[in-house]
Order: structure tokens, then sequence, then C-alpha cells
């Protein structure tokens, strides 16, 4: 036996050395070279800002950025608009402009721009204003903000004039979405701009490595116009798993992390002491009804089955389901303490459809529906949603399948990926679903959902003939809704619009999402922005 | 014995030719385009045809596998990701190597930890060892790697602070992932090597050698042991299977950046060349490993050497 | 074992002593008759699952009672809805057992068939068969099942119709080499020689013969497909919600694997004694069905 043992480790031994051989070979072996900035600096020998993303950066141009967390990077902290966004200070904000002039007519806004550089030294002109907007307004996926402008020139080195083809007072998020890049290094680069680190932009930081598999470095520019930033070196650990993320926030290694997992939210809460927040997000989810579905003879035409439906729904166990109860169930189309031209649900202008069970119950009776109908369940067909089986929209489909079922109202449940199901939606192929809006601060964002002519989430179609409202009189009143700048006149205008929006009973917000956002001892965030961080405002801890 | 390697090289092409289609038919039935993800859902759907046309996407998906064909074979171009606009050899082949990495770690943890169980349990069937590594095996073939992965997680990770959560860039960050995708096979190794050991010991030849009185570890190591690896040789090759479909889902749970994770996560974007160089490469090493396994097989059994050898290798 | 292959009658006396023998030797395993019972109980369980708790108590949700730890009441405590696990548990296990047992059979049938085929005809048609099996099972099968249920969507069928690609190349070669094996024997030469066709041929004489395999092979197939399932609901492709299944149960316990973890601990503990078991059994039966001792 002992020599069968012997041969046994022998052959083990060897193997063990292989691997080791192996390893070591591999351990040398970088796997790609990453790509370092021409005239990078050494290193600065500060301490490293660590954050997270959760996959690695689809590119370093900021018109081809397509999620959130790569936006958080590219739209922020390495390009800048002419206007910024910091909800905690309301909203819009301006940043390289410095300030801007509005003709008596609302179509001619002259900007004049602050004293920036770029990344790369060239002074910021506004020749690289124009040449920004017309390469945005040549990519289509920034039609529905550019599609107003008319011309833009450059009356002189700092001064730009907008000329709009008609008033639009919503401009802020065309201010805010397109930013501003360096017109000679966005040339020379060509088809390439994007794929490799470059210094085109007039943010804070630049990006110094980009290794599509693991790296995402940061630099802090030090000719930024508005002084350089305190933190001088960020690094971006691409972590896919919120467990994984969670324990390595814990363990230290990571500094800052927005978006934080919500379901171990109390475990943050306890290991990040006093360093956490909880907001409220722009984010919000709506239920979505098709009157035209053809399910069950066009039951879903019938609006008393529509109302019945929105009582039904107990938005608290949607929430909790959601958003482990951290979250907001929503009334109002966007959450009024960040746009101060969304209807506030606290004033009563409107219908909220508020959980009530035997109302809706009911209205059903009403209606006509007998016992027996209830008995056997009233079928309305599927409710679809998109996102992961797990994810947030599955489960609130779920819950509401189960409040429609104690109505005596069934239905099904289908959830697949985006790409299969946003395309069904656009063209009313469903008869229930959930759908999600975000990030925008300006309540005409509603046009997207109610205009006809949009392109954008025209997921209930208004325009018909038997439309449950009037949609000639809610798109003229969209289109009254940014002919004035007045923030009282707006207020009003979409006051009436969201008021027979609700009245249709087509679509119904369900919850805001929330934004947890933790961070270590060490670090000072500043004021807390929920949805584009700025990490020109935080500071090492003394 | 060469010519038989050559001719299974050879094969390597219409494999590649059949994966290639295979995989754009499929494609060409899943749903969404780089287009729409690419521009937006407010983007107008004509500019975003205008895109797809631009990519090429809208051709007949078998005029998009010649033309891609063409390009790879003639131009060794692999073409540019819809995605991130990179080209699509960079991308994946350092993704490719760490995969491949985890793979062989995965590979040898599996066959030095099964083989020996098992070739010791069968000689010493029935005994405490055998039943308590048969039991254990039998429980370990049944977890699903991304089960293992997560606990791994939790108990090294999270609760002892032992092993790092993610990324790769020690050869600590390994030992977890590894781990995890090759228990499931490990616990196969053992089981089937036992069988194989058991079936071969009860052969006529070996109660011959014992009969002529040979001791008893030659009768293990010279009779046995050959004839029962032969079979285990193909089953490690065929585990890769399981070791490559256990790797995509660690590669998610360990954030590592290796090639499954990147045709998992491209695929809800339709970044068609990814995913088709991506799936070739992985093709390719399958057919290469399992030709690997065949020529060791070969080699061990002299019944098949003979057979080569008779017909002029 | 004596062997009496004169005309089909005595290839059915052979085969009811056939069975007994089996049985008995089956039987000698201790393994595999615990993995018998095992199974047994489960699949029992799961049958009677209507039984045993309603199927109400698997989806009606009650949000004052979520994430409860196991107790009298709720024995494996409950989900993120509420739900009742125990309950789920067991509803589910029919979803997820079917699955697994119709996507076996139906990769058995069609991967034997195919397998038969080149077998049996050999020349053109089996090297054609054989060398696109080689093309196609050089596509990872995690990657291949991937793209087809996306592109298809999640659903029982389409789920169903990937696990069948996915896994009936197993049986093509195996079947193969069975049947290349048997059509080799004298008496199928007998049986030609007498003028009995190829389709007669085939299933009066190498399927029976081939099925002990088939058998064997489909038995740990299912077990596989189990965990493979599992795997496809974790990367979100498995049964769609709201219908309980072990797979699915997984996945959505994974983001409560800090805070709840006995959601994700049952689930797995079932899947892993349900594939736990029928390995057992699938090894008694290779040992039952042993050739070596047949002859």
């Amino acid at each position: 036996m002992e020599e069968n043992m012997k041969k046994t480790i022998s052959y083990l031994l060897i193997l063990v050395m292989l691997v080791t051989l192996f390893t070591g070979c591999g351990a040398q072996k970088d796997p790609a070279e990453p790509a370092a900035t021409p005239g990078s600096s050494e290193p600065t020998g500060d301490k490293i800002l660590h954050l997270r993303k959760t996959s690695s950066l689809q590119s370093t141009d900021w018109e081809a950025t397509t999620n959130t967390t790569d936006m958080q990077v590219v739209w922020v902290q390495v390009f800048e608009g002419l206007y910024t966004i910091d909800e905690a200070k309301g909203g819009y904000q301006n940043c390289l402009a410095e300030k801007i002039d509005v003709s008596e007519d609302g179509k001619i806004y002259t900007v004049t721009l602050v004293d920036a550089k770029f990344q790369n030294g060239d002074q910021m002109k506004a020749s690289d204003v124009v040449f920004s907007y017309n390469r945005a307004m040549q990519n289509s996926r920034f039609n529905y903000v550019t599609s107003m402008i008319d011309k833009i020139e450059a009356k002189d080195d700092k001064t730009v004039v907008f000329t709009l083809k008609y008033p639009y007072s919503a401009i802020s998020h065309t201010f805010w979405s397109i930013k501003i890049s360096s017109e000679r290094e966005v040339t020379e680069a060509g088809d390439s701009f994007g794929t490799t680190p470059h210094t085109a932009g007039t943010g804070p930081y630049y990006i110094s490595e980009y290794d599509v598999a693991s790296g995402l470095k940061l630099k802090a520019f030090e000719d930024y116009w508005r002084g350089p930033a305190n933190i001088k070196d960020v690094e971006y650990r691409i972590i896919s798993e919120d467990a994984a993320a969670v324990i390595a926030f814990e363990n230290g290694e990571l500094d800052y992390m927005s978006d934080a997992p919500l379901a171990e939210w109390d475990s943050l809460k306890v290991s990040s002491g006093e360093n956490n927040s909880l907001t409220k997000g722009n984010n919000i989810r709506f239920l979505g009804i098709n009157y035209l579905s053809p399910t069950n003879n066009n039951i879903l035409g019938n609006k008393a089955v529509r109302e019945a439906i929105f009582y039904a729904i107990n938005r608290d166990n949607v929430n909790i389901a959601a958003t482990e109860g951290l979250g907001d169930p929503a009334y109002e189309y966007m959450p009024h303490e960040y746009v101060a031209t969304s209807p506030s649900y606290l004033d009563g202008n409107f219908e909220l459809y508020e959980y009530n069970l035997e109302k809706a119950k009911q209205i059903l009776k009403d209606a006509g529906f007998t016992d027996a109908d209830i008995a056997a369940g009233i079928d309305v067909g599927t409710l679809t949603t998109y996102g992961a089986g797990t994810g947030e929209k599955a489960k609130q489909a779920q819950v509401i399948q189960a409040n429609l079922a104690e109505i005596g109202i069934k239905c099904e449940v289908y959830v697949a990926e985006a790409a299969q199901i946003t395309p069904r939606l656009y063209s009313q192929d469903y008869d229930l679903c959930i759908f999600g809006d975000s990030g925008n601060y300006d309540f005409n964002n509603i046009r997207q959902q109610v205009h006809s002519e949009s392109t954008g989430m025209y997921v209930v179609k208004y325009a018909d003939p038997n439309s449950p409202l009037d949609y000639k009189k809610i798109e003229s009143l969209v289109d009254q809704g940014v002919a004035t700048d007045d923030v009282a006149k707006r207020l009003e205008i979409y006051t009436e619009l969201w008021a027979m929006v609700m009245d249709s009973a087509t679509i119904l917000p369900l919850v805001h999402l929330p934004v947890g956002i933790v961070w270590s001892d060490e670090l000072d965030p500043g004021g807390l922005c929920p949805t584009y961080y700025h990490i020109y405002n935080f500071k090492w801890v003394e | 014995m060469y010519r038989y390697v050559f001719k299974r090289l050879l094969f390597l092409i219409p494999t590649i030719l059949g994966v290639t289609l295979i995989i754009y038919a499929v494609m060409s039935i899943t749903p969404g385009d780089p287009g729409r993800s690419m521009l937006g859902t407010s983007a107008p759907q004509a500019d975003v045809d205008a895109y797809n046309e631009a990519l090429g996407y809208n051709l007949p998906f078998f005029q998009k596998y010649l033309n891609y064909l063409i390009k790879m074979i003639f131009h060794q171009d692999f073409g540019i990701s819809y995605f991130t606009k990179l080209p699509v050899f960079q991308e994946i082949w350092p993704r490719f190597l760490v995969t491949i990495k985890l793979a062989f770690f995965g590979i040898i943890l599996s066959t030095l930890v099964g083989v020996p169980f098992g070739i010791y349990a069968a000689v010493k069937q029935y005994s405490a060892f055998d039943t308590i590594t048969s039991l254990v095996a039998f429980f370990m073939a049944a977890f699903p790697a991304f089960v293992l992965g997560l606990m791994f997680l939790y108990i090294f990770a999270l609760k002892l602070n032992l092993l790092p959560s993610y990324g790769i860039a020690t050869f600590a960050h390994y030992i977890m992932p590894a781990m995890a995708i090759s228990i499931p096979p490990a616990a196969q190794n053992m089981r089937f090597t036992k069988s194989s050991m058991l079936e071969a010991i009860r052969q006529d030849y070996v109660r011959t050698a014992r009969a002529k009185g040979a001791p008893e570890r030659t009768v293990i190591w010279k009779h046995t042991l050959r004839n029962a690896l032969l079979p285990v040789v193909t089953q490690i090759g065929l585990n890769l299977g399981m070791l490559i479909a256990g790797a995509v889902v660690v590669e998610r749970i360990f954030s590592i950046p290796g090639i499954g994770s990147l045709i998992v996560d491209r695929i809800s974007y339709k970044d068609e060349p990814v995913i088709i160089a991506g799936t070739i490469l992985i093709s390719i090493t399958f057919t290469i490993v399992m030709l690997i396994v065949d020529i060791l097989y070969a080699y061990i059994d002299p019944r098949i050497r003979a057979k080569y050898a008779k017909l002029k290798g | 074992m004596k062997n009496n292959e004169n005309g089909s009658d005595a290839i059915l006396y052979k085969k009811e002593n056939q069975f007994k023998e089996i049985w008995r030797r089956f039987r000698k395993s201790k393994g595999a008759v615990i993995g018998l019972i095992l199974f047994i109980v489960i699949a029992g369980g799961l049958l009677a699952a209507d039984l045993i708790v309603p199927y109400e108590k698997a989806v009606s949700q009650n949000f004052g009672a979520r994430l409860a730890p196991p107790s009298m009441e709720y024995p494996f405590g409950t989900d993120g809805y509420g739900r009742d696990a125990f309950a789920r548990l067991l509803h589910g296990g029919r979803t997820s057992l079917s699955i697994a047992l119709l996507a076996t059979f139906s990769s058995a049938i069609i991967g034997s068939s195919l397998g038969a085929i080149a077998g049996f005809f050999g020349g053109k048609v089996d090297n054609l068969i054989m060398r696109s099996l080689d093309i196609f099972m050089s596509v990872p099968d995690i990657l291949f099942t991937m793209a087809v249920v996306y592109a298809l969507g999640p659903s029982f069928t389409n789920l169903l119709i990937a696990l069948t690609l996915a896994y009936f190349t197993n049986y093509v070669r195996l079947v193969r080499s069975q049947v290349l094996n048997l059509a080799e024997q004298d008496y199928v030469e007998a049986a030609r020689a007498g003028g009995a066709k190829n389709a007669r041929i085939i299933i009066s004489h190498i399927i029976p013969n081939a099925i002990g395999v088939i058998i064997v092979n489909t038995t740990l197939n299912v077990a596989k497909i189990i965990l493979y399932e599992s795997t496809l609901s974790f990367l979100g492709l498995g049964m769609p919600p709201p219908h309980p299944e072990w797979g699915l149960m997984l996945a959505e316990a994974r983001e409560f694997m800090r805070t709840a973890p006995w959601l994700m601990f049952f689930p797995s503990a079932a899947i892993v004694f349900t594939a736990a078991s029928i390995n057992l059994i699938g090894d008694g039966m290779r040992d039952a069905l042993d050739p070596h001792l047949k002859s």
C-alpha cells in the first residue's frame, strides 16, 4: 500500500508543480495592458477613492453610454453640460453656462460661457459648444431633447446663441443632457473616440485607465475651472454580485456606495453607523392598462374594471416587495419635492386611487358583475413587465396579481427581457403592464407618455377614437406647458393634464424607488445627490 | 497516430463553420436589436432601422453568416462590438484567458481530488473510508455550482473574512470559484473512477494474476489501474462541459471578468460579434480538449495504439 | 445464465426472468434501495402536495409575516411576500420534477432514435449524424440553452425545448455504440437471413437490449437536468414567476442570503436530496443491469 501511496503522492507533486508554474506565468502575464492617457501623471501617493460599478464601462464617449452606472461616471465626473443636476440643491443648476438670457418670445437663448479648460489643456470656446450640440443632434438617441433646436451659433468665443423652432421651457433638460467636448480632440480621434481614455471633457476628473475587463481609474484634472478636486485618485471596482459588494464595503474595500442593495440595507445601516442616507430617487414605476386590448371582449375598455383594478392595488405591499419598504408609494408623475412644476398629491386636484378593497368590489358590482362572475374570476389577460424574473418589476407584478385576485380579477404574469418586452409595450401588444420612468426633472417629460407624436414611452395609446380622454386637449396642454416658463402657470397647466390622465384610469403611479447611499468613516461626501453623485464634492475626513 | 491527430484538427474547420451557423441562427430569432439598445427608447424607429442597416444587422442571417466567415478567415477580422465599438478580439481574448485559467484549476482540482479517492475507495471497498467518501460524493455531486459559490462567498468572505469576494487580482481570488466549479465534477470523478476500478478488478485477468501469486500492489497498479483509468480520462473530458457551465455562473457571483459572463451580459444587447466570437473560442477549446483526451485515451489503451500502429500513423 | 435464443418466445421468456433477476440485484445494493425509498418519499410527497397543504398557501401573500424564520406555523419560514415556503416547496417540486422528467424522456427518445438510426444504417447516414453531433456538442450547452430560452422567452414549453436540445446528445453516442455492438451479433444476422425487415429488427432485437443503458442514463440525466434547470433559474432564464419552482425559489432567495438564509437552504436541500436519490437509483440500475453478469 505504501508504494501505492508513494506513486499517488508523486503524481500529485508533479501536478502541483505544474499548477504553480502555470499560475506563476499567469501572474506575470497581464491580461491586457491598460491604456494610459498620454501625459498622465505619476501616482500621487494620495489615498485612492474606491467606488463600485456593477459592470465594466461601456464607452468613454458620453453619447454612447446607455446605462445609469456608466452615466454616473461619464456624464458627471468627466464631462459637463451647460447645466448640471443636483437634487440636493433643487434640480438643474448652472454649470458651464454662466448665465442664460431668454428672448421675449422664448425662442432665443443667449448663453454666456464660463472660463473653462478641457482636460487636454485647450480653452473651451463657443465653437466647441456648437460642435458638441451638432454632433449630438446627429444622434437620434438625443432626438427628444434636440428636436426643438433650429440652429446654434457661436457669436464670439464666449457666447452661444440657440434659436428654437418654438418656445420650449423644458430646455433645461437639454442643457443638462448635452455635454461639451473638445472639438479638436473628438475630430482627431474620429471613430475610435470612446474606446480609449481621453481628455476631451471639462469635468473635474479624466479617465486615466480604462481596461474593459477589469479597471476604470480616474485622476483629478488639476486645471478644472472650479479649482482642482480634493480627491485625486479614483478607482472603480467591478463587482457584479450585490452580496459581494456589501461584503466589500463592510470590509472597508469600498469608500462610497450609491444604489446600495436594498435587501441588505439593515445590515448596511449597522455597518455604516451614521454614514448612510436613504432618499427618494427620481425613479418611478407605473401600472399601465391597455384599454384597447381585445382580451376577453375588450374587458379593459370598461372604465369600471380599470378603476376597480386601481383601487384594489395595495401600494404599501408593492412598496415592500419592490424596495423592502424603503421606497415610497407614488401618486404623482414626478416627486413634487424635486420638480416644482409637478402636481402634488397633497393638493387634492386629481384622483389618487388610494387602496380601497371595498370600493373596488362595489365598483364591480355597480358595473353589473355578479357574484358568480367574481367567483369564477374575471379574466383580464396578462400582466407584462420586463427585467429579471427576480427583479423589482417582477415582484410588483406578483403583488398586483395577488391584489387583483382578492376582488375576483385574475391575470397571468409574464416577465422577460427588456429587449423582448418594450417593443410590445410601445405597440400596445399587452393587457396590463408595469413600466418605469426616471431621470428627468421637468414635468414635460410626460410628453413621452401622452403625446401621439412622441416616439418615447407611448405605452397607452391615447390618440384613438375610443380614447377614454380628450387626447387632442392633452396634447395641446403639453404644448402649452413648454410654451411658457412661468412656474405657476406651468403647474396649473400640468395639474389639468394630470387630472385628465388620472381620471381616464389608464396609468397608475405605483412606487418611487429609493436610493440608498452608504459611505465610510474616512469620507465626507458633501451634500448628497441621489442619482448623480459628484466626486468633486467629496473629501477625506481629517 | 499523427494522421489521426491531423484529421481531428482538420475537423476544427467544419466545427467553426457549424458553430457560427448555429449561433447566427439562434440570434436571428432572438428579440431586440443593437439599434434600439444603443439609441434608447425614444429614438424614432426610422433611425433605429438606419442604425441597424449601417451595422449590417438587417441582412438575412445567412448572408451575415457568410460575410462574417469571409472577414474572419481572410482578414482575421472578428469585427467590432455593437456595444462598446471596441475590436472584438481585444475584448474577448483577455477574458478568455481568465476563464481558461479558472477552468484549468477546475480540471486539476477535480481530477486530483476525485480520482485518487475513487481508486482508494474501490480498493478498500466497503470500508469506512469507502462508505464515507461515497456518501459525501453523492451529495457533493448533487450541488449546483452556484449554490456552492454562494455558500463559499457567505462563509469564507463574509463570516470568516479569509478570502476576497470579487475580482482576480491574486491567486487567492481564484480559490473559491475554482472550488465551487470543481466540487461537483470531483465527486463525479470519484464515483466514476471507483466503479471503473471495481469493474476492472473483477476482470478475469486480475483473478488470473492473483492466482498466479502476484503481489497485491502489482495487481492493482499494473493490471487494473490502466484499464480503469481509460473511461475516467474520457469522463474528465466530458466534465469540461460541466466546468464551463459552472464557470459561467460563478463568474457572475465572484465578479470574475471571464468570457462566460461577457457572453451572458452581451446577449441582452444582441452584441452578435462578441457572442459569436466568444462562442467560437470556447468551442475550439472544447474540441481541442476532447482531442487531447482522445489522444490520451489512445495512448493509454494498448489495443488502440496497436490499431493505429498497424494502420501506419 | 442460460441463453435460449431460438425464436421470439424464448426472448419473451428471457425478458420476464430478466426483470426478476434485475430486481434481485438491485435490491442487493443498499445505496440503491435507500435512493429508491428516498425518491418514493419525495415524489409521493410532491404528488400528494394538495393533500398536505393547499395550493392556496403557496401563492397567497401575507406581508405581515414576510421573511419569517421556520416555526410551527411556517415549518420552512416565509418568503419575501409572506408566502409559506413549505407549501411552495411541495407544489414547486411538482413543476421542477415534471420538467426534469419530461425533458429527460423527450431527450432520451430523440437522442436514442438518432443514435439507433446512425448505428443501424451506418455509412453516410452515420457519418453525417455523428459529425453534425460533434459540431453541435462543441457549443457549450449552457450558452446554447441560454440563447434559446432568451430567444423564445421563459415558459414551461420553451424551457422544455431548451433542456431537450441540451441533453439529447448524451444518448446518441451511447445508443449508437450499443447498436453497433448488437448489430454484429449472430442472432441479428440470423433474423436478417430469415427475412425480417429492418424496422422489426430494430424494434424487437436491438432496442430491448439497448434499453438497459438508456434507462441508466435516463435516471442519471434526470438529476443533471434538475440541477441544470436551477442554474438557468439562477441566471434568470428558468420558469417565470409566480408559479413556485425550486430553481426560481433559489433565485428569489438569493438577495435574502444574509437576512433569511433558510430560504436558500430548503430548496437547495430539496434539489440535492432529489438529485442524490435519483443518482443512487441510477447507480443501482447500472449495477443491476451489469452485462458482465448477464451472460
